[in-house]
């Protein structure tokens, strides 16, 4: 009489009785604790071992190269699935921005306001494919609409014309102050110091940045690296220091320079050249 | 992608390996130890078994299972085996000769429940090289061909092999239930 596996009740007894003795045989073997104790494997061993190992892991991943290479149904049919679904997420992405892009365009153009409309179009598109369209987490404007700016050469790099508007470093109830403890090559990092003497709350973008004064007017230097800012709310009567690290621009200590940021839609900033900050830190050391 | 599952996979089996080598280099090496009585033979027979296991990494399921210790006992016992048999080749060519003559093979009608006790007897007295071959069949289901790569013969002297542990398993049963009887 055949069995499920093949065997037949003498050998299922068979099977039995053998696993029956090698459990036996195996019940006098001491733990392997107790064998390491008295045993130590000769150096030759190791190495060969080593070698094992080493032989190992390319057959191991040989074979199992092959054996995925050869048709299996079911990794094919799973591959297939995959590719379909990825397949009909991504059409459905295309399709989503493509609409969002076309009706974007379409109240663009309604509303009259498409003078920049390549630029907004492309927002638009991007926000809609990401889902990130609230007003509150938006960068700057300035950020997005730096392409048509004009631009000049400052100390090997490009840099682009900032709004010309009187930067004010006090805002109703918000001071701005430029410090640092001793500027020097070692010592780049520079402080923003934004203070909230009123008693509302108010946002301000943590990314500063900082612009030169070139002849006709502020230019905006370009970070050696971009960093992504956020809108950070500062409390009723606190103030906070936002760092600014001068070793990630490219710059020249004789000019002059100003530090702008955004606390709501109104730019903010403080202007400061080397030498006076400089001068002010030595006097505060004197002091 | 067939290739990144196929890293996986080897990653895995590597892990499972050295964990097998961990945790049970000693118990091997103390199995193959008894069998062999010297301690560089014995370690040769674990070396030869992991090598031997690389290539059947698939039949561990669980590294921590009693199952796992006793297919990694199969596998150095036989190669412990193996190793005395280099030793001393003339001595299997002898047995061969002699086992060649015999009966026919009724193994089947003595394995009953009747006869377990006397079974038990009897494959706890049955040669290694032959006892191998029946726990590799019967207890780990492997194939002749299987079984030959592992022991490092071809499926037809698997079979061989294991058409000659019959014969001997059923001559000692003969003889136990023979003793049984006159006791």
């Amino acid at each position: 009489m055949k069995e499920h596996n093949g065997f037949s009740a003498g050998e299922e007894l068979l099977s039995q009785v053998l696993e029956e003795c090698l459990e036996e045989d195996l019940s006098f073997v001491p733990p392997e604790g107790e064998i390491a104790r008295g045993h130590r494997f000769s150096d030759n061993f190791e190495k060969k071992m080593q070698n094992i190992f080493d032989d190992s892991s390319s057959h191991i991943q040989k074979k199992k190269i092959q054996r995925h290479f050869l048709p299996s149904y079911r990794q094919a049919a799973a591959c297939i699935l995959v590719f379909v679904v990825c397949g009909g997420l991504f059409y459905y992405m295309i399709k989503d921005s493509v609409k969002s892009f076309t009706s974007f365009d379409e109240e663009a153009s309604m509303e009259g306001i498409a003078e920049d409309s390549s630029e907004e179009v492309t927002a638009g598109a991007m926000d809609a494919g990401n889902g990130l369209a609230e007003e509150d987490n938006a960068a700057p404007a300035s950020e997005t609409e730096s392409q048509n700016e004009q631009t000049k050469d400052y100390c090997g790099k490009t840099v682009y014309l900032a709004k010309q508007q009187e930067v004010p470093d006090m805002l109703e109830n918000i001071t701005t102050l430029v410090n640092c403890p001793v500027l020097d090559e070692e010592n780049t990092i520079l402080y923003l110091t934004i203070g909230n003497t009123g008693e509302d709350d108010f946002q301000y973008w943590s990314q500063c940045e900082l612009e030169v004064w070139l002849v006709d007017g502020w230019y905006r230097i370009p970070l050696e690296q971009q960093e992504e800012g956020e809108w950070i709310t500062l409390k009723a009567g606190m103030a906070v220091d936002e760092e600014v690290d001068l070793a990630l621009y490219q710059i020249d200590c004789s000019a002059k320079y100003r530090l702008v940021t955004y606390v709501g839609e109104e730019l903010l900033g403080a202007e400061f050249t080397f030498e006076e900050t400089f001068i002010k830190t030595m006097e505060e050391l004197e002091e | 992608m067939f290739l990144f599952l196929a890293l996986l996979d080897s990653m895995e089996e590597q892990e499972k390996f050295t964990e097998l080598y961990q945790h049970y280099r000693h118990f091997m090496w103390y199995v193959a130890n008894q069998k062999l009585q010297d301690d560089y033979l014995a370690e040769d027979a674990v070396q030869e078994a992991f090598l031997a296991l690389t290539r059947h990494l698939d039949k561990v399921e669980d590294v921590y299972s009693p199952r796992t210790k006793k297919f990694l006992a199969t596998i150095v016992r036989s190669k412990a085996v193996d190793l005395l048999r280099r030793q001393k080749p003339e001595e299997e060519f002898v047995e061969y000769l002699a086992k060649e003559s015999g009966s026919a093979d009724i193994l089947e009608q003595y394995l009953t429940k009747e006869n377990y006790n006397c079974l038990i007897s009897c494959i706890l007295e049955l040669d290694d090289s032959y006892r191998v071959i029946f726990e590799y069949k019967y207890m780990y289901e492997l194939s002749d061909a299987q079984i030959g790569d592992i022991l490092g013969i071809s499926a037809k002297n698997v079979n061989v092999r294991y058409f000659r542990a019959r014969k001997k398993l059923q001559e000692m049963i003969l003889k136990e239930g023979d003793r049984f009887e006159r006791a």
